[in-house]
């Protein structure tokens, strides 16, 4: 017997609604928690542990310590006026963000089953009907919760609501299998195509990636659709050479030219920093940026690459 | 959002460009301030002082260290003086009377004594530089003003003046010489049948309408005298036009666009002399049959239409409709509406038409509503749900053969356009001091459930609506006596026929009071939150909860911080959203419990255009958890900085209420323009998010783009030229940034909260 919607649960660390920039129309966004990769520049850092975690706003904090006698395991401890949090300790039960009157220790990642999200989408239907929108997973990387995204996404279908997957590509098979028959539009992730520095930048080689794309390829070669759209973040020094944005015009030129409508190119920032320190982790990719120079240089990528459908997006400090 | 940075898609020539140019000068010159006498007036609406609306000389005019500037969407044109013949007006030549003849004698000396002034480049003329009760006594007489000390003192109070919408159709069609013979008609009438008091007032409106003509004429005259004198030919040809124009309009109804767009200007001028306030209707109704008579006879072009219009919106951006729907429901969009629109879009600027949205709108015409809106980035036009206004007017006890002609007219507020008097926007009544009077009581009874505590705060709030109930009544007792809005009743229905004055009691088909109940969040986020914290929790007591806010929660800000972060209205949760419901629907109860001295219910509004920011400080902390200094939530927006959880959140909030139940509770948005992201169609984007709004139930949106960083320069450095033409939608009104109040400007900065996505 089938498992119910309202027991399929996804640990998801943000809902948002009004998105305009993950599909077409006001997209209501779904954040699921956990990623196989670990990408230096990840933009969404508390993100990539499936744990349930929390970061402390000091800015909101009132120095009550209201938390820390909260704490079971003696992870929360105060240090020249700031509370410190000890993430080996800390088992994400929440209950200092429960005490804090101030709200300003927050909860990352809470559990939520299909059904939930699905009302949840219901009560954005008419942004999304009146935009032509939809709801966009994302992460983390969603592919890691296959039943519930695929349970979600068969909800939606059946209420007329567009779905889009956002995936880095590193997801099994049988994840694929859940999710894309109920996938719309799948935004796919390219970005290092070779095997070194792949490993380098994010933490994992890139072969599994290439074959979730070709069994996308070939689902799609039998069925119609999903949409397909490449993504590729443009990161100084790790993704943005010649060489490697040449292998992936490359590789999607020679083989799947008709069989994708855009390939997206994000421009870099840092507005993330805070996240990092909020979470106790370095950031390693200090002061870089993209900037004016390097958006004339995707521009001109763009240019000369006509056939790609290439499009620029992000903030540029100009 | 700087006016020199929008992308017209309509560019103004040379002529417009002057006219547009002297626009700007006359707002950089403090000529079109709009002050009110003090904080109270913009909490009680009433302040306690006369009983007028922002005279800005004479012995009403409001003191200067404590009038508030409201922003610059004044009509009148400030010359630097006073009225030069106030002390000579017939009134002060020991004539004074409460009658509306009396008054009349008084218009009809001030209008003849005001100047009919013609200036370069115009083609749409006249202009005023005061108003009448800036020369005639107006105060009512001491019963009324004890009437409303009360009142204020149990937290409510307004005045009754000049908020609602005539029918110019009636003027249109009739003419000056029309509306006289109408006039004279129903004085022979009434004499026959020995009704002296009637043939009184009519006798007024004659000398009245004889006055307008003249005003008219004077205008012909003067601009043939400036043609005389010119050698410049393009302008001659102007001055014998305008000339030409009023001569006709001087005597009969207007037969073209240009001289129907003269005749509403001439109407407002000599309507406005009287009294800040109305709403003038349906524009492209009005003016769609003499559009197309000139297209058709090949007489005018479409952007000499828009010019006409144009025109008309520099002199003064008056509160109009456009679109909606007709008699039979259809819709009512047609040839003219473009052009209103796009009038707009060539001379932009401070205006206050609204477009009524419905289901069944040309959806090319909405969506260059939304273009329009988002290109120049100032809240024009404003957005409202017409089926909403409509089904709202039919709940009150709106006919339907009267009701589908309802126009948006005021900030927040609609009318049956020629058919209510219904004192939109002047009353008030503030939610928060029976809040605190039911907390006292609690504390005194030793209330020990919830339901108890409840139970005083509803019988808080009646005694507050009770007292303005009294207050009210004896201001109708006397107000056609006292200031008659004799030039408004030219174009109401029933009042000539009647020989009555719109204000009067049985004289226009409708007479609900509204009022404006301000607080509506805060006191539902505070009761919310005692209701969790001190009777389910028992955390505190209401003893200890009474003097930390006597405090201003001094050395308790742990305490602070708990009532403060109980779940608050506008984040789309349950028991807060409940919580405002359920306080809305309460005073909406009371209030509608309550009938004044013209047989009609009073009405809430879910809205007050600028006391949000000075009833923080003067009503103290409160126990949602904000501080006194802070101001208190603009209509039933939620307070700033409580709504975290996005806009569509709040929207789910803001429409758990049913608009069609109160007359208007607009929502604001600021955003900041990286909300729409590189590539997004923000036309677009916007009809859709305005389309499920209203789909949701919702009724008006104030849109703003704003950059912060801009508004703060602004903020700091207001003489500096750079930050002159920023345009703001305020609340439901328009104005330029700089112009404002500083405490405007501040809480304009702070209420921007949908910075990202």
């Amino acid at each position: 017997m089938q498992v119910a919607n309202k027991e399929i649960k996804g640990r998801i660390f943000k809902i948002e609604s009004l998105n305009t920039h993950n599909g077409p129309g006001y997209r209501t966004v779904v954040y699921l928690k956990g990623c196989p990769l670990n990408c230096l520049w990840c933009h969404n850092p508390e993100g990539i542990s499936s744990k349930k975690e929390i970061w402390v706003i000091h800015s909101k904090c009132i120095d009550c310590t209201s938390c820390i006698l909260a704490c079971p395991n003696s992870a929360l401890s105060q240090k020249d006026g700031k509370i410190e949090v000890d993430r080996n300790k800390c088992e994400g039960c929440y209950r200092c963000a429960d005490a804090c009157p101030s709200k300003a220790i927050e909860k990352i990642g809470e559990d939520y089953s299909v059904d939930e999200v699905f009302n949840r989408l219901l009560k954005d239907k008419p942004f999304i009907d009146a935009s032509g929108g939809g709801v966009t997973v994302t992460g983390g990387e969603p592919g890691t919760y296959p039943e519930f995204v695929g349970r979600l996404f068969e909800k939606c279908r059946e209420a007329g609501i567009h779905t889009a997957f956002d995936t880095s590509g590193q997801i099994s098979d049988m994840a694929l299998e859940k999710i894309i028959p109920f996938t719309d539009l799948v935004f796919f992730d390219l970005k290092i195509l070779e095997e070194e520095p792949a490993i380098k930048w994010t933490g994992r080689g890139i072969s599994k990636i290439l074959k979730s794309l070709h069994w996308i390829i070939a689902y799609k070669s039998k069925n119609d659709g999903p949409e397909l759209q490449f993504r590729t973040p443009i990161i100084p020094g790790a993704t943005d050479g010649a060489e490697n944005l040449n292998s992936i015009a490359k590789l999607i030129s020679d083989k799947y030219k008709a069989l994708f409508t855009e390939w997206e190119m994000n421009l870099f920032n840092d507005i993330c920093e805070d996240k990092y320190e909020r979470l106790n982790k370095t950031w390693s990719l200090g002061q870089a940026k993209s900037d004016l120079a390097d958006y004339k240089r995707i521009e001109k990528f763009r240019d000369d690459n006509a056939g790609l459908k290439i499009k620029i997006s992000g903030f540029v400090q100009k | 959002m700087k006016e020199t940075n929008v992308n017209q898609k309509f560019v103004p020539d040379a002529r417009m460009k002057a006219l547009i140019a002297r626009r700007l000068k006359l707002v950089i010159e403090k000529k079109r301030d709009l002050y009110c006498d003090n904080a109270e007036f913009l909490v009680y609406h009433w302040s306690g002082e006369a009983a007028s609306f922002s005279p800005a000389t004479g012995e009403h005019a409001c003191d200067v260290d404590h009038r508030i500037n409201i922003g610059d969407h004044n009509a009148r044109v400030d010359v630097g003086i006073p009225f030069p013949k106030a002390k000579e007006m017939p009134s002060k030549q020991g004539k004074f009377e409460y009658t509306p003849l009396n008054w009349a004698q008084d218009y009809v000396y001030f209008i003849d004594n005001s100047p009919a002034e013609v200036h370069e480049n115009e083609l749409i003329v006249g202009e005023f530089h005061w108003q009448l009760d800036e020369a005639r006594f107006f105060q009512y007489p001491q019963e009324q003003r004890d009437a409303g000390f009360d009142a204020r003192e149990l937290g409510a109070g307004g005045i009754s003046f000049t908020h609602t919408c005539p029918d110019l159709s009636i003027g249109l069609s009739l003419g000056w010489n029309g509306l006289l013979e109408k006039v004279r008609n129903n004085i022979a009438k009434f004499e026959k049948a020995g009704e002296t008091e009637k043939v009184n007032y009519l006798n007024g409106s004659e000398i009245i309408a004889l006055s307008i003509q003249r005003f008219i004429k004077r205008h012909a005259y003067a601009a043939r005298d400036k043609a005389s004198k010119s050698s410049d030919s393009k302008q001659i040809d102007l001055y014998l036009s305008i000339a030409e124009v009023c001569e006709n309009l001087s005597e009969r109804a207007p037969q073209t666009l240009h001289e129907a767009v003269q005749w509403i200007w001439f109407f407002q001028v000599a309507e406005r002399m009287h009294g800040h306030g109305n709403g003038y209707g349906r524009t492209d109704q009005l003016l769609q049959p003499f559009y197309q008579k000139d297209i058709s006879e090949g007489k005018i072009t479409r952007q000499m239409a828009r010019e006409l219009v144009g025109e008309m919106y520099i002199k003064y951006g008056s509160y109009t409709a456009l679109g909606g729907r007709l008699k039979d429901l259809s819709d009512a969009t047609n040839e003219m509406s473009w052009v209103c629109l796009e009038a707009y879009d060539l001379v932009g600027g401070i205006n206050h038409m609204g477009v009524m949205w419905h289901d069944d709108m040309d959806k090319d015409f909405y969506r260059y509503a939304n273009d329009v809106l988002t290109r120049h980035g100032c809240g024009v036009p404003i957005l409202v749900n017409y089926d909403v206004l409509k089904a709202s007017e039919v709940r009150s006890g709106y006919r339907e053969e009267d009701a589908w002609n309802v126009a948006y007219s005021g900030c927040q507020w609609y009318c049956g356009v020629g058919t209510e008097y219904n004192d939109q926007d002047v009353n008030s009544l503030v939610l928060v001091k029976p809040m605190q009077r039911a907390i006292a009581a609690a504390i005194e009874n030793d209330t020990k459930t919830f339901d108890e505590f409840w139970e005083m705060y509803c019988h808080e709030v009646d005694r507050t609506a009770d007292a303005l109930v009294k207050f009210k009544n004896s201001t109708y007792d006397w107000q056609a006596k006292v200031w008659p809005e004799m030039v408004t009743s030219f174009c109401m229905y029933d009042c000539i026929e009647k020989g009555k004055d719109c204000t009067d009691k049985d004289a226009v088909r409708y007479n609900f009071t509204s009022v404006n109940v301000l607080g509506v969040p805060n006191v539902a986020d505070s009761v919310y939150a005692i209701k969790e914290l001190v009777f389910e929790q028992n955390r505190y007591s209401l003893a200890d909860l009474q003097n930390a806010i006597n405090n201003d929660w001094k050395d308790n800000e742990v305490m602070r911080q708990h009532f403060l972060n109980v779940p608050k209205f506008g984040n789309d949760l349950d028991g807060a959203d409940e919580m405002a419901v359920w306080v809305s629907e309460q005073v909406r109860e009371v209030l509608e419990s309550k009938r004044n001295n013209k047989g009609f219910p009073f009405r809430p509004s879910l809205f007050q255009y600028m006391g949000h920011t000075y009833a923080g400080p003067m009503l103290g902390a409160t126990p949602d958890g904000r501080l006194a200094k802070e101001p208190l939530a603009h209509g039933m927006n939620p307070m700033h900085g409580r709504n975290n959880n996005g806009i569509a959140a709040t929207v789910n909030s803001f429409t758990k209420l049913d608009f069609a139940k109160y007359q208007g509770g607009s929502f604001q948005i600021e955003l900041t323009p990286d909300f729409f992201k590189a590539g997004v169609e923000k036309d677009k984007m916007m009809e859709a998010f305005s389309v499920a709004f209203f789909k949701k139930g919702g009724v008006q949106i104030n849109f703003n783009l704003v950059d912060l960083k801009v508004l703060e320069e602004a903020m700091h450095d207001n003489d500096n030229p750079a930050y002159h033409d920023i345009n703001v939608k305020v609340t439901g009104y328009s104005s330029h940034f700089v112009s404002m109040d500083k405490r405007f400007q501040k809480e304009f900065i702070e209420r921007v909260n949908y910075k990202s996505l």
